[in-house]
């Protein structure tokens, strides 16, 4: 880096000039050293300039070599250096990915249509392209080719999936599901609309200073099963996509997995691994079972057993509906948990291994018969009421085998648990004096109200950009750490053009999810904290915040 | 590092100069002045060569010369709340303290090695724990100086800039001063987070946090304990030990030693993983056989309990161990049990840390007070869990 010596910083100059000088004038102390002076001009302040300068570039050295000195003074170092700095600690500068995800097709006929690899699909002002070239053909046409999609039939709409993938690397393309899809062109001939159909996932930012600081640690603490910086950088070297890692062990309130008779045994420890900055809503089509009909509140009790897959890491069921276009959900009358197998784990009971990969989840809802016949699925007619009643024992038995009721279910859960739990479990990996229990973190489900003051005049901005920053922000705290309403203001402002205020208060809102699926609600203005509730094992240790930017209301009142 | 010295400089443009300003003395001086400017520029290639070394790094950093005034104004004076001291004949806010000893000198400064009267051909020099000591922020000599103002020369004064965290310390989250860092270097949390927690490290640290030595080899052999005025010396067949005043050896001569044995009474491990409670941990960690950890009884096999005497600045360290110790085990650490309080009296001044001073015998003293250590009474014991 160039700097010229008219640039130097005149204190440091000064400085060593008054120190050579002192020097001289111990000994010679009415010798005239003033500027302008032969001595002082052409000695001692071309030496001071030439040894600032020295000292400037070892100062920038020293700056160079600490990335926490790089994240306060970004553009004063260049790149090579950052990456020179990083190879010490075995980190790879990340460049980003791309978000990728389904895309559900609203059709208005059954007809066979194309989709242009090269279509640009937008949603909320992010491009998508789809993986490939798409065919959406009829059940009769299909025959299960990689770029063909099924179109089936939706109430009176007819749909379909397809895969897309984000134009460009970043978080930003991690759409919710449900995300309304803006324009899709060159768009087929009967297509009416589309909309994000499960949670997109895989997009990820390119690793900014603040990143690389806390990779850094990961890339020098020992991956070993031992305390919990340990754990946490053994998971994450493994799983490079875990956002943080909590750990529970020997004599910490809120274990409970150690205690025989009464006596805490040691030995366990329960990992909370946050494994995605928000949980997958995930939605599918399933067949559930029937298990009776009232035929007094002409009612079907249907279950849903979710298998080992599902189960993993799920937190709630969201909706139960017949139709994709439908709006709410019917009512889910019981949400129990189970425990599957759990191998040479020591689990007690259900309630010391929620939301971990081992939990086992049967919800069980109820559907009038008016939309029940919604979600019939034969090609024949539904019935009326009073055959259906008749024949219930024949659609009781065989509502499972046939398919007849199909409902579309969405849930809530985290990814991978059921992957890092296996690696965990590894021969070669696995610790040799404890048992260790993977688990989702313990949810506090969040909401985030503000209200901006704009001055009169004052220019528009984006409302979508401004909920995507105040979401990451949000979503960026680890374990233990409350989430102060100071760094969302910033946010805001980091966001919004002159002209706007952020009207103090802002309101924070929590849900908590208890393991024993209890819920709890807390809220602040100021910072929200991690609940601490040992009898319901819950605190900082293992609690996650999460908030998506539909949870965000920024409301503008133009004064 | 090879450094340039004032000699070989006069001696290559010296003649020059003397011709040019007519005085060799004046030349000699100049010389010195550039040269006592550029060494510190080779400190701080020094100090950056260093920095990037987890074993080596530096704590804090080096004014090489630092010329101090020791003057009316750097004296201490009555702040607000000293009324209740009767010093002198001055009670208000802002009048000076009756003290010719000490000066006030500002926080950061970690330690003064040396002070000469003149940087070049010095007549009198002051050194560190002998004719000064600096703490909190304070210079207490041991004799007053006569003048109302003096000028010295700091030699490679050192300050706490945090230097230690900003260029290593926050790649593993560990933010100590430069002061502690100095006590407990930087490398030992290194070692920890990087290696993991064994038992050789997790002692190695908690022994810099009791500054009480363990043996730092296997097989050591004691040939050897002495006892000095300010604490006993352990001499092994590998390293010499010092323990200070309140820590009681507790090896023996021809004992053979293992790695991170303790040496004395300053830090003793009474429980490790025994399925029945060690009888050596005190009375309120008893359940019967069992392990009490206030209200929870716990199985002893997994429990580890040291008693460490950590005080002082010490203690900021622990909450480190929080992060690094295993989880399926507890380990308890026993504070202060023997440490003894320490008061002062008849002094003008009171310190936070008295154990600096506890080691010294005899008393520190000037002519205008006296600091005697008293040991006649005990903290209470603390416990830290991790």
């Amino acid at each position: 880096m160039e700097t010229s010596l008219a640039q130097q910083s005149s204190e440091s100059v000064f400085a060593k000039e008054e120190l050579i000088i002192a020097f001289i004038q111990e000994s010679f102390p009415s010798l005239d050293m003033s500027p302008g002076t032969v001595i002082r001009d052409l000695v001692i302040r071309l030496y001071a300039h030439l040894e600032t300068r020295l000292q400037e570039q070892i100062d920038l050295a020293l700056i160079s070599s600490s990335l926490l000195e790089i994240s306060k003074n970004p553009n004063v170092v260049d790149e090579e250096q950052v990456e020179r700095l990083l190879s010490n600690y075995n980190v790879v500068k990340s460049e980003g990915a791309k978000a990728f995800g389904k895309v559900r097709i609203f059709l208005n006929s059954s007809n066979s249509v194309f989709v242009d690899a090269n279509a640009d699909i937008v949603i909320n002002d992010i491009t998508f392209n789809p993986k490939e070239a798409f065919v959406l053909l009829p059940a009769e046409s299909y025959s299960a080719a990689p770029n063909q999609r099924l179109i089936t039939r939706s109430g009176t709409a007819y749909t379909a999936l397809i895969d897309v993938v984000a134009s460009t690397t970043g978080s930003e393309g991690n759409m919710r599901s449900g995300s309304l899809v803006a324009s899709l062109s060159p768009a087929p001939a009967t297509f009416v609309s589309a909309k994000v159909d499960s949670d997109f996932s895989g997009g990820q930012d390119a690793d900014d200073n603040v990143a690389l600081l806390a990779k850094m640690r990961t890339g020098i603490v020992g991956k070993v099963f031992g305390g919990r910086e340990h754990i946490k950088a053994k998971l994450k070297n493994a799983f490079p996509g875990i956002m943080d890692v909590g750990s529970v062990g020997f004599l910490d309130p809120e274990m409970k997995r150690d205690l025989v008779n009464g006596v805490h045994s040691g030995g366990r420890i329960d990992i909370f691994v946050k494994s995605a900055s928000y949980p997958s809503r995930i939605q599918e089509q399933v067949i559930p079972k029937l298990v009776s009909f009232n035929s007094v509140d002409k009612e079907g009790l249907f279950e849903i057993v979710f298998d080992e897959n599902k189960s993993s890491g799920l937190y709630i069921v969201e909706s139960i509906k017949a139709l994709l276009t439908q709006l709410g959900s019917y009512d889910i009358v019981s949400d129990v948990r189970a425990l599957g197998n759990f191998g040479n784990h020591y689990i007690e009971d259900i309630s010391k291994s929620a939301f971990s990969a081992y939990q086992r989840v049967t919800v069980k809802f109820t559907v009038a018969f008016d939309e029940m016949v919604k979600a019939w699925s034969l090609s024949d007619p539904a019935p009326d009421i009073s055959t259906f009643i008749t024949d219930l024992a024949y659609y009781i038995d065989n509502q499972q085998n046939l398919g007849i009721f199909k409902f579309y279910v969405e849930y809530l859960k985290l990814p991978d648990l059921q992957e890092i739990q296996a690696y965990v479990d590894l021969a070669s990996e696995r610790s040799l004096s404890a048992d260790m229990l993977v688990h989702a973190p313990i949810p506090v489900l969040s909401s985030l109200q503000i209200r901006l003051l704009k001055k009169t005049g004052s220019s528009n901005f984006d409302l979508a950009k401004l909920k995507s920053a105040l979401t990451s922000k949000f979503n960026s705290y680890g374990f233990g750490e409350r989430i102060p309403g100071s760094a969302l203001v910033h946010t805001v402002y980091e966001n919004v053009p002159e002209g706007y205020t952020v009207d103090l208060p802002i309101h924070m809102y929590g849900v908590v999810i208890n393991p024993d699926l209890s819920k709890d609600v807390i809220f602040s203005s100021d910072a929200l904290q991690p609940p601490t509730i040992y009898e319901k094992g819950v605190s900082p240790n293992n609690v996650a915040f999460f908030l998506e930017s539909d949870m965000v209301d920024v409301s503008i009142k133009e004064c | 590092m090879n450094r340039i010295s004032s000699q070989d400089l006069l001696e290559l443009v010296g003649s020059f100069w003397s011709r040019i300003v007519a005085s060799a003395s004046l030349t000699v001086k100049l010389v010195a002045g550039l040269i006592a400017g550029h060494r510190q520029s080779e400190q701080s290639v020094d100090e950056l060569v260093r920095s990037i070394s987890a074993r080596d790094i530096g704590a804090g950093k080096v004014s090489v010369w630092t010329k101090l005034v020791f003057s009316v104004d750097s004296k201490p004076q009555f702040e607000y709340g000293d009324a209740s001291q009767k010093y002198g004949i001055g009670y208000f806010y802002g009048d000076l303290k009756d003290n010719k000893a000490i000066y006030v000198l500002p926080n950061d400064i970690i330690s003064i090695p040396i002070m000469y009267d003149d940087p070049i051909k010095p007549t009198v020099s002051y050194v560190e724990n002998i004719d000064y000591i600096l703490q909190n922020g304070k210079l207490i000599f041991r004799q007053p100086f006569d003048s109302t103002s003096t000028t010295l020369y700091a030699f490679k004064l050192l300050r706490d800039t945090s230097h230690t965290y900003r260029q290593l310390g926050y790649v593993i989250g560990v933010n100590l001063s430069d002061f502690l860092f100095r006590k407990i270097p930087l490398s030992e949390f290194w070692r920890l987070y990087s290696y993991g927690p064994n038992y050789y490290n997790i002692m190695r640290l908690i022994s810099l946090c009791a500054d009480a030595p363990i043996a730092l080899h296997e097989n050591e052999i004691v040939q050897g304990v002495l006892m000095l005025p300010e604490g006993h010396i352990v001499i092994t067949d590998k390293e010499i030990y010092f323990l200070k005043l309140n820590q009681l050896p507790t090896v023996k001569e021809g004992q053979v030693l293992k790695q991170a044995d303790s040496l004395s009474s300053g830090i003793q491990v009474l429980h490790d993983k025994m399925p029945m409670m060690s009888r050596n941990a005190p009375d309120y960690m008893l359940e019967n056989n069992n392990f009490k950890y206030g209200s929870i009884v716990a199985n002893p096999a997994r429990v580890i309990v040291i008693k460490a005497d950590i005080a002082g600045d010490r203690t900021a360290a622990l909450k480190y161990f929080t992060n690094i110790m295993p989880l399926d085990t507890k380990l308890v650490l026993l504070s202060n049990v023997n440490v003894q309080a320490v008061t002062i009296s008849d002094s003008s001044m009171s310190f936070q840390n008295t154990r600096t001073l506890s080691v010294r015998t005899p008393p520190f003293s000037s002519n205008s007070f006296t600091i005697t250590p008293k040991c006649n009474s005990r903290i209470k014991y603390g416990s830290y869990g991790f």
